[in-house]
């Protein structure tokens, strides 16, 4: 796992913060981890999800994956690099709208 | 040091450096790589996950799937792009200095693990996903490097988990010294391979793919199936000395291939070679041979092109026949089907075409096919020492039927005013149980047998011979075998008919000592093992052969015959045991 601080050659400046609640039946499985990580990599920001007391990169849909975020989890995702705040924006609307293109 | 052993399938030794051929199994062997190839090996590592996704981009589009299977490769695609897999498989190669596809096997490991170990079953499932796209990944990356094996940079013996008969002779020969294989048996296409072109093979070794790194030093014993890895100073000094004996009894072959093939005690055997085009012949003049007792005529039918006409089975009979300079030419007539080539394969589908209408069965019903051959033979006939000779017979019926459009080939040149052999001598290959037990009652009809072991071997004891999960039962010293080959010489011996034996027992010298001492006094092998079969002969006596080959028959079991014809063949050629 990348260190907290994130991984090296990030992005620096802003930080954007938003908190949303999964609500798909099965949670943050392969494919709407897929969808997220996706999301995030176009985002061209470094992203990190937290869920309880993990936190994996919001780029990688294996640590994703391996979070196991289930139905009704609230998530923290924080993005730093340029218009971080459009992209959490768009981050919490994937996800409340159940990870559907 | 280790010794290993599994199915010696091609005589010799080698010593040298393992080059390790990875194989699709999941069974990624452990191949360090040097400091100054770790960022070679992690360019490697970024071009397969490239290609794994064009192949899966690849794959969605072809098959036109959409929906919830194109949405799983998406999330695959996701996976092979993800920065952390990617990151994680560099710093392994980095870290612990081994190749992309061993730090691929450590991660993916450790990803299934994790997967496997969540409580939500649902996200445990996807440990076979990510098997999958492992499979994905490493066929990538082992993909390139056995292509490499046809441009080796230093001479190295080959270790796979298989080798396919065409990437066995794509080998880059100058810089292999043998090749050592997990699966494989003595007769599969592989090991044939490795024979005709003398390359010393052991397979059947089970795991030795997991057993030794990249770049460690073996030995590779062609003639006793042993591979040890890492040898201490005694065994390579033992092998060294092996190499050099069997150098000198390689230089012993060239020289006795001016020597009549006669035994110590001066009786004569005719050794033959088998050829598939004309200009075989020079390399069975070249082995010393004394004509050929096989012609295998079908390769004069080029698929996709319509079958020979008379004329070029005439032209191609002829030009053999100049070669050999009076010398005898034994014309086998089409033997199309089952693992050959057939002319009008897939007009109908057998169901198990090794009984089918294959061989002489199949060109009884075309005489189309039949005709021009026959008449091309009898013509050539003219032209020097021919014997026409009819395969898979299982009785006397297809033998009269084979005669009579002989026959009738005849009378019809005869009224076109050609010039015909009317002693053309005519043989069967007896290769069915059935026509070695009645050998007595077709023997009136023809004037010569020829015992064609490979087939015979295989219908007797219903085993196919490249089937790997059966092919320890192909046994060409079974008791059975034995004794139907002993059922045919004695009906030549009885009639006067000449028999000669064909197939890879003829020319595999262990079995030498045991068919002279059953009787047989003319064999038809592949030229490279004219040579071989003739030094055992001329060390041999008949009187010596007789009592091993009694012994043999009071054999229960195959593996009690070979352990004493092996024992036999150490006596007398030390450099091959």
């Amino acid at each position: 796992m990348a260190s907290p601080d994130g991984r090296p050659g990030e992005p620096a400046g802003d930080v954007a913060v938003a908190e949303v609640t999964v609500r798909n039946p099965q949670g943050l499985h392969l494919r709407p981890a897929t969808e997220f990580a996706r999301a995030a990599l176009q985002s061209g920001c470094a992203v990190r999800v937290h869920y309880g007391a993990s936190e994996g990169d919001g780029t990688s849909v294996l640590e994703l994956a391996m979070m196991a975020i289930r139905p009704g989890a609230l998530l923290r995702i924080e993005a730093r690099g340029t218009n971080c705040a459009r992209a959490v924006a768009d981050l919490v609307a994937l996800v409340d709208r159940d990870f559907k293109g | 040091m280790e010794i290993l052993t599994g199915v010696p399938v091609s005589p010799g030794v080698a010593i040298g450096r393992v080059y390790l051929l990875e194989t699709e199994e999941r069974n990624v062997p452990n191949r360090p790589v040097a400091a100054d190839e770790v960022e070679a090996e992690i360019e490697r590592l970024d071009a397969a996950l490239g290609s794994a996704r064009d192949e899966l981009s690849g794959l969605v589009t072809a098959s036109g799937i959409e929906g919830d299977v194109s949405a799983i490769f998406g999330a695959h695609d996701m996976v092979l792009r993800d920065p952390k897999l990617r990151d994680d498989v560099a710093a392994t190669v980095r870290d612990r200095q081994v190749s992309a596809e061993y730090a691929v096997a450590l991660v993916f490991d450790a990803l299934v693990a994790r997967f496997e170990g969540l409580e939500d079953q649902y996200f445990a499932q996807r440990a076979s996903d990510m098997r999958d796209i492992e499979r994905r990944v490493l066929r990538a990356l082992l993909g390139d490097r056995r292509a490499e094996i046809a441009r080796l940079e230093h001479p190295v013996v080959i270790v796979a988990h298989d080798l396919t008969p065409s990437q066995t002779a794509d080998l880059d020969r100058t810089r292999t010294l043998g090749f050592v294989t997990d699966v494989g048996g003595p007769t599969s296409h592989t090991a044939i391979i490795a024979r005709s072109i003398g390359m010393p093979a052991v397979v059947g070794l089970g795991s030795i793919t997991s057993r030794v790194a990249d770049g460690a030093h073996v030995i590779v014993d062609g003639n006793r199936g042993q591979v040890v890895v890492d040898p201490d100073a005694a065994q390579v000094r033992r092998y060294e000395q092996a190499i050099v004996q069997y150098e000198r009894y390689r230089r012993e072959l060239e020289r006795v291939r001016d020597y009549p093939a006669e035994t110590r005690d001066g009786h004569v055997i005719r050794l033959m070679g088998n050829i598939e085009v004309p200009g075989d012949v020079a390399s069975v003049m070249d082995a010393g041979g004394d004509g050929v007792g096989l012609f295998r005529t079908e390769f004069l039918y080029e698929e996709g092109k319509p079958p020979p006409t008379e004329d070029d089975h005439f032209d191609a009979y002829v030009a053999a026949l100049r070669q050999l300079a009076g010398r005898p030419l034994t014309i086998r007539t089409f033997d199309f089907g089952a693992d050959k080539v057939t002319p009008d394969r897939g007009a109908q589908q057998e169901p198990n075409p090794f009984l089918g209408s294959r061989s002489l069965r199949l060109c009884l019903e075309r005489p189309g096919l039949f005709m021009p051959q026959l008449r091309a033979i009898l013509r050539a006939s003219g032209y020097g020492s021919v014997r026409c000779l009819f395969p898979m017979v299982s009785g006397i019926e297809e033998l009269r039927r084979a005669k009579a459009m002989l026959e009738r080939a005849r009378v019809s040149l005869r009224a076109e005013g050609h010039y015909v052999n009317e002693r053309l001598p005519v043989g069967v290959m007896v290769e069915i149980p059935s026509a070695a037990i009645v050998a007595d009652m077709l023997v009136d009809d023809v004037d010569f047998l020829s015992i064609g072991t490979n087939d015979l071997v295989q219908y007797a004891l219903a085993v196919d011979r490249v089937n790997e999960r059966v092919a320890h039962l192909y046994q060409p010293a079974h008791p059975a075998l034995l004794r139907l080959i002993r059922t045919v010489v004695r009906v030549g011996a009885d009639t006067g008919r000449n028999v000669s034996l064909c197939g890879e027992m003829a020319g595999d010298v262990l079995y030498t000592i045991l068919l002279v001492g059953m009787g047989l006094r003319e064999f038809s092998v592949p030229a490279r093992a004219i040579p071989a079969v003739k030094q055992v002969v001329r060390s041999i006596t008949v009187e010596q052969s007789r009592e091993a080959a009694e012994w043999c028959a009071s054999a229960p079991g195959h593996d009690e015959v070979l352990a004493r014809l092996r024992e036999a063949l150490g006596e007398l050629v030390p450099a091959l045991v």
